[in-house]
């Protein structure tokens, strides 16, 4: 949910980058700064190719074709929704770097996920409504969302307040046994503040409460506790540079939970238009979390009725992510763009001390092909 | 947590008022908080499913088995 002022997005287009500008709100529709629907319609379709491995061998693979559509809804209403289809195949871990792959199971599933939100634009105010839906062999995910924003007169000021909930249901496929339930409750509060004519930053608060079953029924001994309370604070910041016709992105979550977890995300990306018709984005991300404070690097546990984890997610850790997404603008209405990105995590990364021990570097790499079209 | 803070302070207390028609650059697409909103669905889901901490995207968004 984005939300700035009254700034429309079909000026420019006599502009020396209008074609340029034009063909971007295909690929790249500018929800972001809107108190009025969409002025077009606009969808994106990409497919997704991903890996992971570690210095033994491949772990998951992942394909998945995506939706994305938006559009108005007559003066006052405005629609947004994606979906997408998930195929995942390999192995992942039991514990640590120990791959359930190894005894020869394997994993295969699939996701089939759809999200769709609706706002009503009234003069300064955006109330949306959003929907969620995510459902795999073994688990079963509903979301419902309501926010609202407001705009300060001079449409330079915009809060938002957020409530949402969650309902998860957990099976596991080899144990049919396993029947289990998560709720969730959360709450947002976020301002989006115009600090110049080149410059913006956002900032969100967000608080959820979960209850139910967390723990992993495919990890060995996994037990972690009922409750988890998180806190995430998500900065964003925009810079334009008339110089070079270039916006620099930084963003920036600071997160903590009950579990102990408490975790420094920072991420970084350059926007580059190349002539008329490409635009260039490499990006940057560093992420360093500390661990819950019931995973440990030992296997088996030292006691067995307590709560322990050994999946590494859970460990201290740092991630590096390199990426560089181009786009084609084949008119000013059709984008093609190609994303690839390289991801590493590593123990040794993790930031302010020496990490989990227990846990071997683990990388992967993804591949994203999308061509987006905007109807007039 | 308090950086963060004093980081949000400082920008704020620095913005000074800014006119409509002084908002062209604001208004390009590659200003957009989420200029690409497969990619972003993307990143949530495989950093969701590789590291503990998530959220900040909003409210209502669901929630995956993640393996």
């Amino acid at each position: 949910m984005q939300l700035t002022p009254d700034l429309q997005t079909d000026h420019a287009i006599s502009h020396p980058l209008g074609l340029l500008t034009a063909a971007a709100l295909a690929l790249m529709p500018a929800t972001a700064q809107a108190v009025a629907p969409p002025d077009s319609t606009s969808v994106t379709v990409s497919y997704l190719s991903y890996q992971d491995y570690d210095a033994q061998r491949d772990r998951m693979q992942v394909h998945a074709p995506q939706l994305h559509l938006r559009t108005a809804l007559g003066e006052r209403f405005g629609l947004e929704m994606a979906a997408t289809v998930e195929t995942m195949s390999g192995a992942s871990p039991e514990f640590h770097n120990a791959l359930s792959g190894a005894s020869g199971k394997g994993i295969a599933d699939r996701r089939r996920a759809a999200d769709a939100k609706l706002s009503h634009y009234f003069d300064r105010v955006v109330l949306g409504l959003g929907l969620a839906y995510s459902d795999e062999d073994d688990y079963r995910s509903r979301g419902a969302g309501l926010d609202v924003q407001w705009l300060s007169e001079d449409q330079n000021t915009t809060l938002v307040a957020g409530l949402g909930s969650s309902s998860d249901h957990i099976s596991a496929t080899d144990r049919p046994l396993i029947q289990q339930r998560r709720h969730g409750k959360e709450a947002m509060l976020g301002l989006t503040q115009v600090l110049s004519p080149v410059a913006i930053v956002q900032s969100n608060l967000t608080y959820s409460r979960g209850h139910g079953y967390f723990s992993d029924s495919y990890k060995a001994l996994d037990r972690r506790p009922d409750s988890r309370h998180q806190l995430a604070w998500l900065t964003r910041y925009r810079h334009y540079l008339p110089a070079l016709q270039a916006a620099v992105h930084l963003d920036y979550r600071y997160y903590r939970d009950s579990w102990g977890v408490r975790a420094h995300s920072l991420e970084t990306s350059w926007y580059q238009p190349v002539g008329e018709r490409w635009l260039l984005q490499p990006s940057l991300r560093y992420h360093s979390q500390a661990a819950a404070r019931f995973y440990s690097d030992r296997f088996p546990p030292a006691r067995f009725n307590t709560l322990y984890s050994a999946d590494s997610r859970l460990g201290a850790l740092g991630a590096v992510t390199v990426g560089l997404k181009a786009s084609w603008h084949y008119s000013a209405q059709t984008t093609v763009a190609l994303l690839a990105e390289h991801y590493q995590q590593r123990a040794s990364w993790h930031a302010g001390g020496q990490g989990s021990t227990a846990m071997m570097p683990f990388k992967a790499n993804w591949l994203s092909l999308g061509v987006g079209h905007r109807f007039e | 947590m308090r950086i963060c803070l004093l980081l949000s302070m400082t920008l704020l207390a620095g913005c000074a008022t800014v006119q409509p028609w002084e908002k062209g650059h604001l208004a390009k697409p590659i200003m957009a908080f989420d200029p690409d909103p497969l990619t972003a669905r993307q990143h949530k889901q495989i950093y969701t499913s590789k590291e503990a901490a998530s959220g900040g995207q909003g409210v209502g968004t669901g929630g995956c088995g993640c393996n």
